[in-house]
C-alpha cells in the first residue's frame, strides 16, 4: 500500500487532460473544419463584395440580376424546386408512415428499398428518363402510341418539359426525405396514438392528428432538406431542360462558367443568391422548430402496434412498388435497352441489339480512367470525412458547452448550404491561393472531406448514443488514457457504425456532380463529368451503356462489402449482437 | 493495498446559479483502510456524484479528496488526478462490460494498462474470475452472461489491478430480488477476503444493513448520520433518518414537559433519548414498528407510554402483519405483530411503547 501511495502522481493538471481532453482537441477539430467549411463560403462573399467601390460593385450585382436570363433562372429554379420539394416530402411521408407503422408484407425487406435511389447516379437517372419520354422515341411514348393506335410523330408525353422536370427531381429526393421521417415514425411513442385510438378516433383520423403532428419537426426538416437539394440540383435540369432551354440556377452558373472568357463576378453574386436563400430557410426552419419545441417524440424507441391496413394492403403495396419503378425499374430498364442499340433513334428490336456500345467503352480515351478517379477520390475524400465525422460526433455526445456547439453547428454546416455553393467556393479559394492546385484532383479531395461530413456525422452519432458512456469510464478506472479509452473501447463498437457511413459517402461521392462540376480539370474527369460529355457529344446509347456499367460495379461493391460484412458477423457467432444495429433507415437517420 | 479515503468540504453544483442543483452540499467524510462503507440515501440526493467525484469521473467545484495520503483533488492546490491515475476499481450500475471484449479479455484490460507480463496477466486474471466464481466463464462475450454473470465479471475486473479501493454504484440493483440477496453476501465474502476499502452506493436499506461497516446516510446533498448499520437503525438523529431507515412512527410533539417527557396527540409520552433539545422547529417521537407492543389487557410491565388505541386496519404480509392504530384526532400508529396473531379491526387495544426504544427527534 505505502508503495502505491508515495508513487509521484505525474504532473496533476485541472481540468483538461489527455490528448482528446476536450479543450485542445475540440478546439483544433473546429479549426479546421472553420478553415474547410466556413473558408469557401467566405471565398464566394469576398468576391461578391470586394474587388471594386461598394456602390459599383451592388450596381453591378442589380444589373446582372435584373438581365432577363438571370430573373427566368431565378423564376424556374422556384417554378421546379417548390413542387418537387412537396413531391418528395409527401412521398418521403407516406413511404415512412407504410413502412414503418403498418402492416404492409414484408416492411422489414421494403424498409431500405426507398433509399436505393440514392444509389443511382442522378445524371444516369436523368438519361434515363429522356430514353423513355422524349417525344419523339421515347420508349414510353412509342410503346403509348402503338396501344392506343395514335398516328403522331410526337408526344404525348415530353422529357424536356417543366412538368417532367418536377416530377423527376421530386421522386428523386424522396430518399432523403425518408431518410429523416422514417426513423421518426418508428421512435413514436405508440401509446399517443393508442390513447387517440381508446377517445374514438379512427386509425386514419388518429394518423392524422397524433401522427402527423408529432413527426412536424421530422417533417420540417425534411421540407427545408428537399428544398435545399432541389435548387441545388443540377444534372436533372441540365439533361431535360437544356433542349428547351430551362434554366435555373445551377445550370446558369454553369453556363457563366464554361463559356469564354468565364464571367467569376457573375458566378459569385449567383453563389451569394443561392446563399442567401439557404440562410432565410436555415432561419425560417430555426423560427419555426423553435415555436414547435413543445412537440416531443419520446418513447421507448421502438414503436409495437402497427396500423392495420386491412382491405388496403394491395394499394399500399402498389404505391411501394410504383415509387420503386418510377425511381429504379423504369430508368435503369430503359438505360439498359438504350445501351444495347446500335444507335438512338433505332427500332426497338431484339435481332438488331447488341453489346458494342459496351466494348466501344474499354477503348475509350476517358471513360475507364474517369471511372478509377471517381473511384479513388470517393474512397479517400469519404475515409477522411468518416474520421472527421467520428471526432466530432463524439465530441458531440460526450461533451457540453459554447465550443462544442459552435464544432457541430459548424459540422451541420455543409447540409444547410447548396453544393454548388461550396463547389464555387472551393474554386475561388484556390483561385486565390492555390491557382496551380486547380490541375489536380486535390481541390476535390478536400472538398469531398467535409461536404457530406453531415450525412457521416448522423450514422456515426447514431451508433455513439448505444455506446454509453460508462464503457468509456470503466476504461478510465482501469488506468486507460483518454485516447487509449477512444481506441480501444470507443472505437471499436462505433466501427460498424462509421462503416456504413463511410459506404454512404463513399456511394454518394461516386456519383457526386452538383459541387464537382466546378472543380474537376479536364485533364482528369470523374465518372458523373465524364458521362455528362459524353451525353453532351449526343453518344446517347454509349452514355447509357457507361451508366449501366457503373450500376452494375455499385451492386457488385455494394455486394460484396455487405458480404464481407455479413461473414464477419457470422464468423463471431454473434458475438456482434450487442453491437449498435444500423438498419438502413437510421444509417442516414438525420440526412 | 488497501487505502483510506478522506474527504473534506466537498461541493459541487450543476447549472448555473439561478436553477442549478447542488448535487454535494459541503461533505465531510472519511472511510478507513479495509472498510466497506455505504453510501444510502433517495434517489437525487447526490451519492453518485460523490462517488463520481472519488472516482475523479466528475469534478467538484471545490474542496478536497485524499485517498491515503495522496491528494487526488482538491480546489485549493488545483490538482485533479486524472481518473487512470488513482489506482481505483469500479462497478457499474449497468457493469459496463465492453461488448467487444470476451470476459477474460475484458478482467485483463486493467492488468494491460499496468503493463503486467502476459504470464502474469493469465494467472492474475483466473484468480480473479475464481474468487468471484465465475472461471469457466472466461472465454465468453459478455452478451452470453446472466445479469449475477456479469455483475460477477465486473467485480472481477474491478478487482483485477488490486486497487487501492473499490467504488461500486448501485451495483446490485438491477438484479432480480433473490439474486440481489446472494449477491450482496457475495460482496461482502469478496471485501473480506481481500480486505479491499470499498464506497458501496445504493438507495436500498436492507442492502446497506447488510453490507456496511460503516454506513453514511445522505440527503439532497449532504451526509446527515454516520455510524454502524446498528448505531444508524438503532439510534436515528432525524426524522428523515428514522422513516428512511425501516420506516419508524414518527408521532408528533406538542410540547416539551418539565419533568422531561412530551406531550403528543397520543398523551403524554416519555423517551430515553432525545436529539431535539437545543434546536427550534417541529418535533417527533421515533418508535420502529416492531417495538411498538399490542394487547388486550394492561402489559403489566410498568411501561411508561401506554395508551388505549383502536385497531383500524390489518395487512397481512406472509410472516408479518403490520397493524394500524388510531387514537384520538389524527394519531397513528403502526404496529408489526407475529403472523400468528389473531387481531380483530374495530377493537380496542392496549398500546405499549418502552421508553429506552423512543426518541425524540427534529424533523
Ligand atoms: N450531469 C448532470 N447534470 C445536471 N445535473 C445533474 C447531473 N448529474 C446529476 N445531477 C443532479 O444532481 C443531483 C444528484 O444526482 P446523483 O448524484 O446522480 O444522485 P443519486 O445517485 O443519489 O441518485 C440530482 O438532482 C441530479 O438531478
Ligand atoms: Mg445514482
Amino acid at each position: 500500500m505505502t508503495q502505491l501511495l508515495t508513487r509521484p502522481t505525474s504532473r496533476p493538471r485541472y481540468v483538461a487532460r489527455g490528448i482528446l481532453g476536450w479543450h485542445w482537441g475540440m478546439l483544433a477539430l473546429a479549426l479546421v473544419l472553420a478553415v474547410l467549411i466556413v473558408g469557401p463560403l467566405g471565398f464566394v462573399t469576398g468576391r461578391a463584395v470586394l474587388g471594386g467601390e461598394l456602390t459599383t460593385k451592388v450596381q453591378e450585382f442589380v444589373d446582372f440580376m435584373s438581365q432577363p436570363a438571370t430573373l427566368r433562372a431565378l423564376r424556374n429554379t422556384f417554378l421546379i424546386a417548390v413542387p418537387a420539394t412537396l413531391i418528395a416530402c409527401a412521398g418521403g411521408v407516406a413511404l415512412g408512415w407504410l413502412l414503418a407503422r403498418t402492416d404492409i408484407p414484408g416492411r422489414r425487406l421494403l424498409n431500405s428499398m426507398p433509399l436505393i435511389p440514392i444509389l443511382i447516379p442522378r445524371v444516369s437517372a436523368a438519361i434515363g428518363w429522356v430514353f423513355l419520354l422524349s417525344p419523339r422515341q421515347g420508349i414510353l411514348n412509342v410503346f403509348y402510341r402503338d396501344v392506343f393506335g395514335s398516328d403522331a410523330e410526337t408526344g404525348p408525353f415530353n422529357a424536356h418539359s417543366f412538368l417532367v422536370i418536377i416530377f423527376v427531381m421530386g421522386i428523386n429526393l424522396v430518399p432523403y426525405a425518408y431518410a429523416l421521417m422514417y426513423p421518426s415514425f418508428t421512435q413514436m411513442n405508440s401509446e399517443l396514438e393508442e390513447a387517440g385510438l381508446a377517445s374514438g378516433a379512427s386509425e386514419l383520423r388518429v394518423a392524422w392528428r397524433v401522427t402527423l403532428p408529432a413527426m412536424r419537426p421530422a417533417l420540417l426538416g425534411s421540407l427545408s432538406l428537399c428544398f435545399m437539394l432541389a435548387i441545388a440540383q443540377f444534372s436533372i435540369p441540365y439533361i431535360l431542360g437544356s433542349p428547351e432551354r430551362i434554366t435555373v440556377l445551377t445550370t446558369e452558373l454553369f453556363g457563366l462558367l464554361t463559356t469564354f472568357p468565364a464571367n467569376y463576378d457573375a458566378v459569385a453574386y449567383l453563389g451569394i443568391v443561392l446563399g442567401l436563400f439557404a440562410v432565410i430557410l436555415l432561419y425560417g426552419h430555426r423560427r419555426l422548430t423553435a415555436l414547435r419545441s413543445f412537440v416531443t417524440v419520446t418513447g421507448k424507441g421502438h414503436s409495437d402496434r402497427l396500423v392495420r391496413l386491412r382491405r388496403w394492403k394491395p394499394a399500399a403495396l402498389a404505391f411501394v412498388w410504383l415509387y420503386a419503378g418510377l425511381t429504379v425499374i423504369l430508368p435503369v430498364g430503359a438505360l439498359v435497352v438504350a445501351s444495347l442499340l446500335s444507335f438512338w433513334g433505332a427500332d426497338y428490336r431484339l435481332d438488331e441489339m447488341g453489346l458494342d456500345w459496351y466494348r466501344s467503352l474499354f477503348d475509350h480515351a476517358w471513360a475507364m480512367p474517369a471511372l478509377g478517379n471517381s473511384l479513388r477520390l470517393a474512397l479517400v475524400g469519404s475515409l477522411c470525412c468518416i474520421v472527421l465525422a467520428a471526432l466530432a460526433s463524439w465530441y458531440g455526445v460526450r461533451r457540453k458547452g459554447r465550443l462544442n456547439s459552435v464544432l457541430q453547428g459548424l459540422a451541420e454546416l455543409p447540409i444547410g448550404i447548396p453544393s454548388s455553393v461550396f463547389g464555387i467556393g472551393f474554386l475561388f479559394a484556390f483561385i486565390a491561393l492555390w491557382a496551380d492546385g486547380l490541375n489536380t484532383s486535390f481541390p476535390l479531395l478536400v472538398m469531398y472531406s467535409v461536404l457530406f461530413l453531415p450525412f457521416a456525422m448522423r450514422s456515426v452519432t447514431s451508433a455513439l448514443h448505444q455506446v454509453s458512456p460508462e464503457l468509456e469510464e470503466a476504461a478510465y478506472v482501469s488506468g486507460a488514457s483518454r485516447f487509449g479509452a477512444f481506441r480501444r473501447v470507443t472505437l471499436p463498437l462505433l466501427k460498424n457504425g462509421m462503416f456504413y457511413g463511410w459506404l454512404l459517402v463513399l456511394a454518394i461521392l461516386f456519383r457526386e456532380l452538383e459541387a464537382t462540376v466546378f472543380l474537376v480539370t479536364p485533364g482528369t474527369p470523374v465518372f458523373a463529368s465524364a458521362l455528362l460529355d459524353m451525353w453532351g457529344l449526343a453518344r446517347w446509347p454509349q452514355a447509357a451503356a457507361y451508366s449501366v456499367l457503373v450500376l452494375l460495379l455499385t451492386l457488385v461493391l455494394l455486394g460484396a462489402m455487405s458480404g464481407l460484412l455479413g461473414i464477419g458477423k457470422r464468423a463471431g457467432s454473434g458475438r456482434r449482437r450487442p453491437f449498435p444495429s444500423n438498419r438502413p433507415g437510421s444509417v442516414h437517420g438525420g440526412v | 493495498m488497501s487505502a483510506s479515503v478522506t474527504i473534506e468540504q466537498l461541493v459541487k453544483r450543476y447549472g448555473d446559479a439561478r436553477d442549478g442543483v447542488t448535487a454535494l452540499d459541503d461533505v465531510s467524510l472519511t472511510m478507513s483502510s479495509g472498510e466497506l462503507t455505504v453510501l444510502l440515501g433517495p434517489s437525487g440526493c447526490g451519492k453518485t456524484t460523490l462517488l463520481r467525484s472519488v472516482g475523479g469521473l466528475v469534478t467538484p467545484d471545490s474542496g478536497s479528496i485524499h485517498i491515503g495520503d495522496q491528494p487526488v483533488f482538491s480546489s485549493a492546490d488545483r490538482i485533479d488526478v486524472a481518473t487512470r491515475k488513482r489506482h481505483i476499481g469500479m462497478v457499474f450500475q449497468s457493469y459496463a462490460l465492453w461488448p467487444n471484449l470476451s470476459v477474460f479479455d475484458n478482467v485483463a484490460f486493467p492488468l494491460k494498462e499496468q503493463r503486467t507480463s502476459r504470464a502474469a496477466i493469465r494467472t492474475r486474471v483466473a484468480d480473479g474470475l475464481e474468487l468471484v466464481g465465475c472461471a469457466h466463464l472466461s472465454r465468453r462475450f459478455p452478451h452470453e452472461l446472466s445479469g449475477g454473470q456479469q455483475q460477477r465479471v465486473a467485480l472481477a475486473r474491478a478487482l483485477a489491478a488490486e486497487p487501492r479501493l473499490l467504488l461500486l454504484d448501485e451495483p446490485l440493483s438491477n438484479l432480480d430480488a433473490g439474486l440481489r440477496v446472494r449477491m450482496r453476501g457475495e460482496i461482502r465474502r469478496v471485501q473480506q477476503r481481500t480486505e479491499q476499502t470499498m464506497i458501496h452506493v445504493t438507495h436500498d436499506q436492507g442492502e446497506a444493513l447488510a453490507l456496511a461497516d460503516r454506513l453514511v446516510v445522505m440527503r439532497s446533498g449532504q451526509v446527515i448520520q454516520m455510524g454502524t448499520p446498528r448505531e444508524v437503525y438503532e439510534d436515528p438523529r432525524t426524522a428523515f433518518v428514522a422513516d428512511f431507515l425501516g420506516s419508524a412512527n414518527l408521532v408528533e410533539v406538542r410540547r416539551h414537559r418539565p419533568d422531561g417527557s412530551v406531550e403528543t396527540p397520543l398523551g403524554p409520552m416519555t423517551a430515553a433519548r432525545d436529539h431535539h433539545q437545543g434546536s427550534d422547529g417541529a418535533a417527533y417521537v421515533a418508535i420502529r414498528q416492531e417495538d411498538v407492543h399490542l394487547g388486550e389487557g394492561p402489559c403489566g410491565r410498568g411501561c411508561a407510554n401506554e395508551y388505549e388505541l383502536s385497531l383500524q386496519a390489518v395487512e397481512y404480509l406472509g410472516d408479518h402483519q403490520l397493524a394500524t392504530l388510531a387514537g384520538g384526532g389524527e394519531a397513528r400508529l403502526i404496529a408489526r405483530c407475529p403472523a400468528g396473531e389473531r387481531l380483530r379491526p374495530g377493537i380496542g387495544y392496549r398500546v405499549c411503547l418502552p421508553a429506552e426504544r423512543c426518541s425524540v427527534v427534529p424533523s
